[in-house]
């Protein structure tokens, strides 16, 4: 099979999932009421992703044959996705929701930076765990919880970051910095240990079950062998997934600046 | 404590003047000393900040009169000037001492002087520390110049790829020389780099928020922190290259599994850092210089600082680039050829920044910003040329040849040193007094920078042409003769500049001009307090409103308020510091155990010869001993000096059960042969745990001695808070332990 016969036939609209998506979507549009603005490009843009991860061929791939693929699924699942959908939350909704006891007490809970950290960080490395990740590929319950874990904990991760409500925010600076610096640091080792690692780590992917006749197409023309296919994966892990943390550090100095304009400026108000 | 104002601040102006003390130190003062031992035993920032200028001064004429015998050497083909051996030993001395002696601690120097003259501090936060690093870091230059005298250089380059460095092919001892000299250096710069991050968070006057920091002293908070992440990468490597070399392993030797390509990494995970821990202070001198000498607050401020904090993390994770002609796959080449890509974009649009800030000012053009100028010329075309090397074809093309050459010396001699340089006439009447004849200024910035393209341009085409570095002569192809020599006639060229600028620091300082305190009309704290400041630096410190605190004093319509500054404990701060640079330093030495975990192929391993159950033994004396301590630190706290003795007693014992648990077990080791020469399992186990055991020990003896404090008196606040630098330090050590011990004894990976 050819790389455009497999990108045209792999599509797998999973009902659950695309039913998922649409719902999320719809609610979305609805308690926005419909109106447009750059949070709900955001926020669609997280939904949009999640669902391109789980129809498109990046699944297929992901599942049978590349580990860098899955690699980059999970990075969308634990970094990307989250992130987007919490910057398209609007604070009004979510206000409401923390007037519920149980609720408000769960969040002040997770959004401690320890718990967060170690919910995000932790996810991220657990689930590469060899054991843990091969059983996971075998396993399509465990394989369905891997990734809503990962999406999951990815949400309580930037949720002290990009929480729409002010209280539930770290201080950009230099707390949020270092919550960043010290997750993209374990991120990079986690990374650095896939990328170096000297055996193949997930034996499924170096004889993969040749379901769409594509073995040939990614060992020959695209010159992907097992070894060199987790060390992709490792790199992406350490290179790109570390330009998520730098950005958002620098997000978090853009933040920490806009309020100490912010506070010259009321403290010039209070003066006149 | 108030200073009582000293009325005669009469001090004779001079570099070696010593200032004038205020009478409140008089009281106290120890009888007279001679001036050579105080300033031996000088704890003042600004005193050893010249200390460090002029050592790197000396270090700076070596370096340089290496450089023009490798330019003599290479001036025509075929040339017998130095022996090929000789040849290979000056140019790695030259790259070493100009890396390592000259422009890191030449950095550090003015960073050292200025910096707390610019958040209106009276000193260092740790000025002993301060003094030690110092010391360190000289005592590390000259041991590597004894090499010399032993005999040999060191002669491998100046980032001494293995296996030639190793003892097979460098069989004299100037190897080890460089990598001793190089640890007591590093040791030095780091001790420095927490001390400036200390001093900035800490010491910073009322108002002086972090938004209102002058842009040098920025620049070095963000130096300082990737000096204390990517210095200890260095130590770890130094530490394995010298067990390869002293104790016959083989960690970076192909013979008995280990990998030559490791210390690629390990010495680039280092050196790349190393390369903006080389350049970030020079933009912070530019980002003073250009906005003074063109009348007008800097362009982009918060752009510049942040962006400065992008380097700073990019550069910390693009260092295979400069292995790209290692052959590590694909995969590795288009991760970090792109990832270096990025990092020319912060920068490129700093230069935009520079621009922009002269753009429509009034520009003066003193020596000062002629040097600032052409800094941003020259600079420019090295960046550019750096980003040559992202793109891996033309990586692999001339890579090992004079076009790298000639980039290096366009970022660290037309970027940092024409920085450098820029500072120096701007801040020189600060430091002494005295202005620099603008003249001989003059003459001196024209000499350089002619002499300077001359030596430099040329070598980008002998580099596409093909001439590679580090050979010691070549033949007379067409042109490269002609190409050579103008090279050289350059170099020497640049020699004559550096003569015109020693004859115009020392005629400046026994004639020039007086400069007053503000000679420029410049806006920041330094510039407040006379020159050269007293020995407590200000009388009373301005107070600081804005980002230009003498601005807004002329112009009090502008200013905001002087919001107290938030401020830790210094101690918790620096240990905190130390502790995270030390982590990274376990850190690659544990990684290097993982690695070569796989690679052991015969003899003793982890599982066969040693004894987890006995080690835990020790392991849970070396725990309870973090418990124990933090029970002292209580008592301590409520004032229960008896109790609080027990425990610290206590401390002591847990940890020296825990040392002699180890020397038992190395002893039983040792005594089956096994020992770092016998295979990688042995020398990263050695290595890992015996570093360990050495934190573990240098732990103990500070222990002991706030114990036989404890015995003596009381505790005052001093020693309480050397206690809790000590007790953090033994949290660390026993963190460390946890570590070592899960993976090595219990192997909860594998």
């Amino acid at each position: 099979m050819s790389a455009h016969d497999f990108l045209m036939s792999a599509w797998d609209w999973k009902p659950s999932v695309v039913l998922g998506c649409g719902l999320v979507m719809a609610g979305y549009a609805w308690s926005t009421r419909f109106r447009f603005s750059a949070r709900a490009a955001a926020f669609a843009a997280g939904v949009l992703a999640i669902l391109l991860t789980l129809v498109s061929p990046m699944d297929e791939l992901a599942d049978h044959y590349l580990f860098s693929v899955h690699m980059a699924k999970h990075i969308l699942f634990v970094l990307i996705a989250p992130a987007l959908l919490l910057m398209g939350l609007p604070a009004a909704p979510m206000e409401q929701a923390m007037r519920i006891r149980n609720v408000a007490r769960a969040e002040r809970v997770l959004r401690q930076p320890a718990v967060a950290w170690t919910a995000g960080v932790g996810a991220m490395i657990a689930w590469h765990i060899p054991a843990l990740f091969n059983k996971a590929l075998a396993n399509e319950p465990l394989h369905i919880a891997e990734h809503l874990s990962l999406l999951a904990c990815g949400t309580i991760f930037w949720w002290p970051i990009l929480s729409p409500l002010p209280q539930s925010r770290m201080r950009p600076l230099p707390h949020a910095a270092a919550y960043l610096f010290t997750a993209c640091l374990a991120c990079t080792s986690l990374g650095i240990a896939i990328t170096f690692a000297r055996s193949l780590l997930y034996p499924a992917y170096a004889h993969p079950a040749d379901v769409y006749a594509i073995l040939p197409l990614i060992r020959e023309n695209w010159g992907i062998s097992p070894q060199m296919d987790q060390q992709i994966g490792g790199l992406l892990m350490w290179a790109p997934a570390c330009l998520v943390y730098v950005t958002a550090i620098m997000a978090m100095f853009a933040r920490w600046y806009a309020e100490e304009a912010e506070r010259k400026e009321a403290r010039l108000e209070a003066f006149e | 404590m108030s200073v009582p104002p000293f009325a005669a601040h009469n001090a004779p102006s001079g570099l070696f003047a010593s200032p004038t003390e205020p009478e409140l130190v008089e009281a106290h003062k120890p009888p007279k000393r001679s001036a050579r031992f105080e300033w031996v035993s000088t704890v003042d920032h600004k005193r050893i900040g010249i200390l460090y200028l002029l050592a790197t001064l000396v270090f700076f004429c070596i370096g340089g009169l290496e450089a023009i015998l490798i330019r003599i050497q290479l001036a025509w083909p075929g040339n017998t000037f130095l022996t090929p051996g000789l040849y290979n030993q000056i140019f790695t001395m030259h790259g070493t001492t100009m890396v390592f002696l000259v422009v890191v601690p030449l950095l550090l120097g003015l960073a050292n002087y200025m910096t707390p003259l610019m958040i209106g501090a009276s000193d260092m936060a740790l000025p002993r520390l301060n003094a030690f690093s110092f010391w360190t870091f000289l005592f590390g230059g000259v041991l590597l110049h004894f090499s010399f005298i032993a005999g040999h250089a060191p002669d491998a380059g100046w980032f001494s790829y293995t296996p030639l460095s190793g003892t097979a092919f460098s069989t004299r001892n100037g190897l080890d020389y460089w990598a001793l000299a190089l640890l007591g250096i590093g040791v030095g710069t780091i001790g420095t780099g927490i001390n400036l991050i200390g001093t900035i968070f800490n010491l910073r006057t009322d108002g002086l928020t972090i938004s209102r920091l002058p842009l040098f002293v920025w620049m070095v908070l963000v130096n300082s922190f990737l000096i204390i992440f990517a210095l200890p990468a260095l130590n770890a490597s130094l530490v394995m290259l010298l067990v390869d070399r002293l104790l016959n392993a083989h960690f970076f030797t192909e013979i008995g599994g280990g990998s030559p390509v490791l210390w690629q990494h390990y010495f680039w995970a280092f050196g790349h850092p190393e390369v903006y821990i080389m350049v970030l202070p020079a933009f912070g001198i530019i980002s003073e210089v250009v906005p003074v000498f063109s009348r007008k607050p800097i362009f982009g401020y918060s752009f510049v600082a942040a962006s400065t904090v992008a380097i700073g993390l990019l550069s910390l994770g693009v260092w295979a680039h400069h292995m790209f002609a290692v052959g590590l796959g694909h995969a590795w080449e288009y991760a970090f050829g792109a990832s270096s890509l990025l990092i020319a974009v912060p920068t490129g649009v700093k230069v935009f920044n520079w621009i922009a800030t002269m753009w429509g000012g009034a520009i003066r053009l003193t020596t000062s910003m002629l040097f600032a100028i052409a800094f941003l010329f020259t600079f420019t075309i090295g960046g550019l040329s750096g980003v040559t090397f992202a793109a891996v074809p033309i990586d692999w093309q001339v890579t090992d040849t004079y076009y790298v050459v000639a980039h290096m010396h366009y970022v660290l001699f037309g970027g940092t040193l024409f920085a450098v340089m820029a500072g120096l006439y701007y801040w020189f009447p600060k430091m002494s007094g005295r202005m620099l004849f603008e003249g001989m200024g003059r003459l001196h910035f024209w000499l350089m920078f002619i002499g300077f393209h001359m030596a430099f341009f040329i070598q980008h085409i002998l580099g596409l042409d093909g001439m590679p570095r580090r050979v010691y002569t070549y033949p007379a192809f067409p042109g490269w003769t002609a190409m050579n020599m103008l090279s050289t006639a350059g170099v020497f060229v640049i020699g004559i500049s550096i003569l015109v600028l020693l004859a115009n620091i020392l005629s400046s300082l026994r004639s020039g001009q007086p400069s007053g305190p503000n000679p420029w009309n410049a806006w920041t704290l330094e510039w407040a307090t006379s020159s050269p400041p007293p020995e407590h630096n200000f009388e009373t410190v301005p107070p600081v409103r804005g980002r230009r605190p003498l601005w807004d004093l002329a112009h009090a319509e502008s200013a905001g308020t002087a919001r107290p500054v938030q401020r830790t404990s210094t101690i918790k701060l620096s240990m905190a510091f130390f502790v995270a640079s030390e982590a990274v330093f376990f850190a690659f030495l544990i990684a290097a155990y993982l690695y070569y975990y796989g690679a052991t192929v015969s003899g003793p391993t982890a599982r066969n010869s040693l004894d987890p159950q006995r080690t835990l033994i020790f392991t849970i004396c070396l725990l309870a001993s973090s418990g124990t301590m933090w029970l002292a630190e209580r008592r301590l706290a409520h004032a229960r000096h008896r109790s609080f003795r027990l425990w610290l007693a206590a401390t002591v014992l847990l940890g020296a059960i825990f040392l002699i648990g180890q020397g038992a077990e190395y002893a039983k080791l040792i005594a089956n042969r096994i020992t770092p020469a016998r295979n990688l399992f042995a020398a990263t186990f050695f290595t890992l745990t015996g570093f360990h055991g050495f934190h573990v020990l240098c732990g103990l003896i500070s222990l002991t001695v706030l114990l036989g404090l404890a015995l003596r008196r009381r505790f005052t606040e001093k020693e309480d808070s050397g206690l809790k630098a000590v007790s953090i330090y033994w949290h660390f050590v026993d963190a460390v332990w946890i570590v070592i011990f899960s993976l090595i004894y219990l192997k909860v990976w594998a």
